[in-house]
């Protein structure tokens, strides 16, 4: 893992730092606390931590706009994604706080359940971010998909053509190892990995070929030897993006359901106080 | 000889546009290279695929040792004899052979993809790759999440549906019949649930009199009783709510007369109310370690060492238990009051002349204790067969008796009344002076001439009214059931040494604390304020505003 500063230890852990003296203060003042009738989101101490961990929601989802807007004169993204990412953590545990452990089969609770969809699939997104994101980096070349699948194409069209012409027997070389690549996110994901060819299983094929025909079946081999190790690479690219992505599909919906929820709780127990 | 490839090339818009190559040659060879006669651009044909020969029998296909094959109508043949109609199939390419006029043919049918750029291709394989594009737009599903939980959870509650999923927790059990209708509590919207709306089915006296000393003080119901929370929470049992103010009251409340009380390990000894000493009176607030005033006005004489020796009964010794006469009610909370005909009565025995075996007066009022004298001496005198005789038995002076006065005219009549009525003075006197009743209360000679008495026929003395207590801290909810397993005398300490009645035998407040404490700590009872106090006395609901049960069901 690269030691460069990521979101996550932004400016030696600040947030971090921040949001665990958050957390911690507001455990010692929920044990020390002891109101008449038992805790609960009734009492001062859970309207306060109802009130911060809704301002705390407000925040987190302002990230959604706060990401669009790439120039602020204040913060950097990496900085707003670094508070972001620890404020949402520490959620997890100030909102049990706020309703005093108290679980029903309630709007309440799904609010609750709601966010912690939202903040699991986060923190896997971040476990992605962390873990995928200097792959990307290291791939030799620096290629992006798009620059993968156009040499694939190149290359898909070179064979076709390096074997017009050619003898049956190149041709069938061609059709025993070349192969259609086609991207596909289900295949990156969970499909079997690419392969590089079997030489023994090359040699062979290659023995059956003309003197003169032989040069011609090396350079075919080595084009689609070359078309493989690109499509691995693009698999493993757009496994990459897709894993560095997909999670957005459950956290950001989530946000919006949790939003909702939210909304219904803090309103019926007014509007039932 | 003619041989014919017909070219059908059909548009996108569904246009046909054929294209017809003819051949002088009774012999093709179909395949991929240059040296094929008909050439085509696919590399899933040999260099020279196929041979194709028109002989009268038919169109004769030959494979010429294709690497792919060929197949006619579906099945790959080395060679074959086809008619018009066979279909002919070469690496990707479909051929149907046909016979028109003597012409052979192989009818080629192409239908025209669109013509796309590589540019396109990279774009569709880029789309393919990205999940952006393959998944419904993140926008969209949020909107659904917010639509879907939105309806669900705060429309519908909001129009009568789904409400319960509004519910913050269990309602207690005394309201599950109301749990469904949450308007029964929270009338207003936004407002907070009012007294009002408990007063609707709880009867709680304004006139209550420990509400009355806690008025103005901040709280509703609800402060104290909270709902949602399961059976545990609808009475708020925690000394704090007391402590508060009680732990420094007499600074908050100089007035109030009560002593301050942080907590139950420092309560201030018990009080308890004493009889005032003449019936009617006020009742006295005494503690129990002021022995000046400590003082049972009961009325009553009972030694209770005497009471819990082997005593002499009617039928042998009888050894008394406290519960023989100190039975606990039925909810075994207060102790029943002594009763003679219950408690008394089997050793007691209220006879009053030997001569009258087995006739006891009545317990009660002393009037009619003396009218049941003087009617049973009456009867006595009236039962006997020889006035004569009577009068010899009976006619003798007595010690406050007047033989002066049987000298008046229709004497005969004079000296039965005057006989009577001695008798039973006689007996009245003993009654109430030296016997039976004597012996348990407090008798009084009336202040009144014998002739005042005799001509209103009552009695000469007072009974002082018993006044035993049954609640002696009627403030308290003491339950004599959960310390039924507990001696008598443990607590009541001293009844077995007690010889005047007049003794408190209560225990001090020092003995609870033998087993309660304030929070339960080592093996203790957790004792909180309202274990033993309660804030307000419930009434009673009146009968003008009892309902039946699909009225308080239907109440809105």
């Amino acid at each position: 893992m690269s030691s460069e500063e990521s979101f996550y230890n932004y400016k030696r852990y600040r947030y971090l730092t921040l949001n665990a003296l958050l957390v911690l203060v507001l455990l010692i003042i929920y044990i020390v606390d002891s109101p008449l009738g038992g805790r609960n989101g009734g009492t001062v101490v859970g309207y306060t931590y109802g009130i911060i961990a809704a301002l705390g929601i407000l925040y987190l989802m302002w990230y959604g706009v706060r990401r669009r807007a790439y120039y602020s004169a204040h913060t950097t993204l990496k900085g707003v994604l670094s508070a972001h990412a620890w404020l949402g953590i520490a959620l997890a545990i100030i909102v049990p706080l706020h309703s005093g452990f108290s679980f029903g089969f309630n709007v309440h609770t799904l609010a609750y359940v709601l966010m912690m969809v939202v903040i699991i699939s986060g923190v896997i997104g971040a476990i992605f971010y962390v873990d995928l994101a200097p792959r990307i980096r290291s791939h030799r070349g620096g290629g992006t998909i798009k620059k993968h699948l156009e040499q694939l194409r190149i290359l898909s069209q070179d064979i076709e053509s390096s074997v017009k012409g050619k003898s049956d027997r190149l041709v069938d070389v061609m059709h025993k190892l070349n192969f259609e690549y086609r991207p596909s996110i289900g295949n990156s994901l969970f499909g079997r990995s690419i392969k590089p060819l079997d030489k023994k299983h090359v040699s062979e094929l290659l023995q059956h070929l003309s003197e003169n025909e032989y040069q011609d079946g090396l350079k075919l081999v080595s084009l689609i030897d070359k078309k493989l190790e690109l499509a691995a690479e693009a698999q493993e690219e757009i496994s990459i993006m897709t894993k560095l992505r997909i999670w957005l599909f459950v956290h950001v919906p989530f946000t919006f359901a949790m939003f909702a929820a939210l909304l219904a709780h803090i309103f019926s127990v007014f509007y039932y106080w | 000889m003619k041989f014919r490839h017909t070219i059908e090339k059909i548009g996108k818009n569904g246009a046909r546009d054929v294209l017809n190559r003819d051949y002088d040659k009774s012999e093709l060879v179909l395949g991929r290279g240059s040296a094929s006669d008909i050439i085509f651009e696919s590399n899933l044909l040999s260099l020279t695929h196929v041979k194709l020969t028109q002989t009268p029998a038919g169109l004769r296909v030959e494979d010429l040792g294709s690497l792919s094959g060929t197949r006619v109508n579906g099945s790959i043949v080395r060679e074959a004899t086809l008619q018009a109609g066979d279909e002919i199939k070469i690496g990707d390419i479909s051929l149907t052979v046909f016979h028109e006029g003597g012409l052979w043919g192989v009818r080629q049918r192409m239908e025209e993809s669109e013509k796309v750029d590589t540019e396109t291709l990279i774009g569709r394989d880029l789309a393919r790759a990205d999940v952006f594009q393959r998944l419904p737009r993140i926008r969209l599903l949020s909107l659904m999440g917010f639509i879907i939980v939105g309806g669900w959870f705060f429309v519908l509650p909001l129009m009568s549906q789904n409400k319960d999923s509004w519910n913050s927790g269990p309602i207690s059990n005394n309201h599950a019949m109301i749990a469904h209708d949450c308007h029964a509590c929270h009338a207003d919207p936004f407002v907070q649930v009012q007294d009002a709306q408990c007063l609707a089915c709880h009867n709680m006296s304004e006139h209550s009199e420990v509400l009355e000393k806690h008025e103005g003080l901040e709280g509703r119901c609800a402060s104290c009783h909270m709902e949602h929370n399961g059976d545990h929470a609808m009475v708020l049992r925690d000394s704090r709510m007391c402590v508060t103010c009680h732990a420094d009251i007499k600074q908050i409340h100089p007035d109030s007369g009560s002593p301050n009380v942080p907590s139950f390990k420092s309560h201030p000894e018990f009080s308890v109310a004493i009889q005032p000493v003449i019936p009617g009176g006020v009742f006295t607030k005494v503690r129990l370690d002021d022995a000046a005033n400590l003082k049972d006005n009961s009325n009553v004489k009972l030694n209770h060492e005497i009471h819990l020796k082997t005593l002499r009964g009617k039928d042998g010794p009888v050894r008394l238990d406290c519960r023989d006469c100190h039975n606990a009610s039925e909810d075994l909370r207060t102790i029943e009051k002594v009763n003679f005909e219950k408690h008394c009565e089997s050793c007691h025995t209220l006879e009053f002349d030997d001569r009258l075996p087995a006739k006891e007066v009545p317990h009660g009022d002393p009037d009619v204790v003396y009218k049941f004298l003087y009617a049973e001496y009456a009867k006595l005198l009236l039962s006997s067969n020889d006035n004569a005789q009577a009068a010899r038995t009976f006619n003798r002076f007595k010690p406050g008796g007047s033989l002066a006065e049987s000298a008046a005219p229709n004497r005969q009549d004079d000296f039965k009344r005057s006989f009577v009525e001695r008798e039973s003075r006689n007996a009245e006197r003993q009654l109430f002076t030296k016997t039976a009743c004597y012996l348990c209360h407090l008798v009084v000679e009336k202040d009144i001439s014998l002739q005042q008495a005799t001509d209103a026929a009552v009695s000469r003395y007072t009974v002082l009214q018993p006044q035993i207590p049954d609640r002696w801290m009627p403030g308290s909810t003491f339950s004599h059931k959960s310390h039924e397993a507990m001696r008598c005398d443990d607590c009541h300490k001293g009844v077995r040494e007690s010889t005047k009645t007049n003794q408190v035998l209560l225990p001090r407040v020092e003995k609870c604390l033998v087993c309660h404490n304030d929070d339960g700590s080592h093996g203790m009872v957790k004792s909180d304020c309202v274990m033993c106090h309660s804030y307000h006395d419930e009434q009673l609901v009146p009968p003008e505003a009892k309902r039946l049960a699909e009225e308080i069901l239907s109440k809105k």
